[in-house]
């Protein structure tokens, strides 16, 4: 590291801030899970079109502070100097004060109303501002660097595409595109299906970042079937976003081209983590070290999803599926399964600085287990419920969506119960990461944690 | 990889994908011009985001997953305009009453009038063909 004077910790104010907003996602979604079996909990006092947004927002936080944080730090690879510092400070500064306005803005009932993240299209200025600094500051520290690595290209194509793809996002304040209803979810739904892949080039790309510092093997990232990888998931972040609309009233070249694209991103990223592991293997599996747990674990989700997001992108099955909870798992398959253990890996390899993290490891161990249990509850008990309603949406003879709701109560409670367990396991994942990283900062030696080196970088 | 040979793609993408955004911006691809909102259902459609009515409900299957899909309530048998006043300002089990003025509501009702003529959310609306494609039983 090539520090002048003051010691760079933005990436750990990112990375810590990102693990409370975590611990914050998985509380509110608790709540929200409650409408499904109480509908009258909380309702006129923090009804369900709170809880939604507070829960998707802490979740977005949630990746793109990680996310942010994990590319912070591998500056500390490059150099890092007062200006750089300062951008990553202010981008801190701005997106924190955003998130106060925002979440304020939704305890006192004041929504944006549009779908997935939303909230009033003033506030959006903030993280567009402080997004700006992020990519200054990537331009500033990468562009003189001479051969990228694939997780370069990723991390910049993040940066860029999140900003085009979330200012896209706010063109329905323009009459043109609000007053045409069609257009209007067309676009909205094309800026969305952009924004989840320009976040998920930047958590993939710290997954090669992460896998090469674990494995010691820079060819991977350098490869042609890498950057063949990285260009189809371009492709994929453009082009395949129709999925989500397929039954909308718009032109049918928009439905083909987005079937024709297809999920391909999954079967070469499956690929790369396999070549991966092959490399590990010949080298031996890093002696109890939770990152590569949990990168580990996030690949048999990474097979499961790809399977799901599969069948999804065929028009014929879509229908079926399309309007259920066969969406929502596919969604909580994704964030949790993948992005969430990817950055958990990230925030638990960097948060710990030069500690040694053995002690904890049993610990973080046993939560991931627990994790991976109740995540794989839950996503069964979604999908039941998801074929169950796509069963009935598609039956010529209805029930009300009332009675419909109530004949899936069994499932609903399971997937409560589901819920209760990941709220534990995350939470208790979080505070175990957080408390190695206060014990390392403040140089503390507890008993039963035994962390005998201390923090010597930054 | 050589380096070239990465920027030809990249900017091979990055022009498709601005051709493409700048076609879907500025054509008119719904399939019915009904699709378009007037003063009174653009207003009804301010109400609905204020609301945070997207939160529960769903257009075309997008949306919240805890009350129904609205986008033919309007025209649904035994519903019309009455039905939907009635349910904002009561409320049911799960939906909690909304305190909107009859100018409100008369908004609102109008915003989903206009949805409901865009088109038909019903997925039994469709059928599969044997590339795995969906048509419209309409067509």
């Amino acid at each position: 590291m090539n520090s002048k004077s003051t010691p760079f910790f933005a990436d750990r104010l990112f990375l810590v801030t990102a693990l409370l907003m975590l611990v914050g996602a998985v509380i509110y979604g608790s709540l929200a899970s409650v409408y499904y079996i109480a509908p009258d909990f909380l309702k006129n006092n923090l009804g369900f079109p709170q809880l939604r947004p507070l829960h998707v927002t802490s979740v977005v936080f949630w990746i793109l502070m990680a996310a942010s944080g994990g590319v912070y730090r591998s500056y500390r690879d490059v150099k890092i100097n007062n200006l750089i510092h300062s951008m990553a400070l202010a981008h801190y500064v701005i997106w924190f004060v955003a998130m106060v306005i925002i979440f304020t803005s939704y305890y006192r009932g004041i929504f944006g109303g549009r779908e997935y993240w939303e909230f009033p299209p003033q506030y959006a200025g903030f993280i567009a501002a402080g997004w700006l600094f992020f990519l200054i500051s990537y331009l500033l520290v990468y562009a003189s660097k001479p051969q990228w690595s694939v997780y370069h290209w990723m991390w910049l194509t993040g940066i860029v595409c999140f900003l085009i793809t979330f200012c896209e996002n706010y063109l329905w304040v323009f009459p043109f595109i609000n007053k045409d209803a069609v257009k209007d979810l067309t676009i909205q739904w094309k800026s969305n299906g952009s924004l989840v892949g320009s976040w998920n080039q930047l958590v993939y790309g710290l997954a090669f970042y992460l896998m090469e510092r674990i494995s010691g093997d820079k060819q991977t990232a350098r490869s042609g079937i890498s950057f063949a990888m990285y260009f189809l998931g371009l492709f994929n972040l453009m082009f395949n976003w129709g999925h989500h609309i397929y039954t909308l009233p718009t032109a049918p070249y928009v439905r083909i081209i987005s079937y024709a694209v297809s999920m391909t991103e999954w079967i070469i990223f499956l690929r790369i983590i396999f070549l991966w592991k092959k490399t590990n293997a010949s080298a031996g599996k890093p002696a109890r070290r939770i990152s590569f747990d949990f990168l580990n674990s996030s690949d048999h989700w990474v097979l499961l999803n790809l399977f799901l997001a599969l069948l999804m992108s065929i028009p014929a099955i879509n229908i079926y599926t399309h309007g259920t909870h066969v969406t929502v798992a596919h969604a909580m398959g994704t964030t949790i399964g993948i992005n969430t253990l990817i950055l958990l890996g990230v925030s638990s390899e960097f948060l710990k600085g030069s500690c040694n993290e053995t002690d904890s490891y049993p610990v973080l161990r046993r939560w991931l287990t627990i994790l991976n249990i109740c995540l794989g509850t839950m996503l069964l008990s979604l999908l039941v419920v998801g074929v169950l309603k796509g069963i009935w949406q598609m039956n010529p003879v209805q029930s009300s969506f009332q009675q419909m709701m109530l004949s899936f109560r069994p499932y609903f409670i399971a997937m409560f119960c589901a819920g209760i367990g990941l709220l534990i396991a995350i939470t208790g994942t979080c505070v175990v990461i957080l408390r190695t990283f206060i014990l390392c900062y403040t140089r503390k030696k507890v008993p039963g944690y035994g962390f005998s080196s201390l923090m010597k970088e930054g | 990889m050589r380096f070239t040979v990465k920027i030809g793609i990249l900017l091979f993408l990055v022009c498709s994908f601005v051709m493409y955004s700048f076609h879907l911006y500025t054509s008119n691809h719904s399939l019915k011009k009904t699709a378009l909102l007037g003063d009174a259902a653009l207003e009804g459609k301010i109400i609905w985001q204020q609301n945070n009515c997207q939160s529960c409900h769903q257009f075309y299957g997008l949306g919240g997953y805890l009350g129904p899909d609205l986008t033919n309530v309007y025209s649904t048998k035994d519903n019309g305009t009455g039905y939907i006043g009635i349910m904002i300002k009561n409320g049911t089990k799960t939906m909690p009453a909304f305190k909107m003025t009859e100018t409100e509501i008369e908004k609102v009702t109008e915003f989903l009038r206009c949805m409901d003529q865009s088109g038909k959310a019903d997925p039994r609306n469709f059928k599969a063909t044997v590339s795995g494609d969906i048509k419209c039983k309409d067509e």
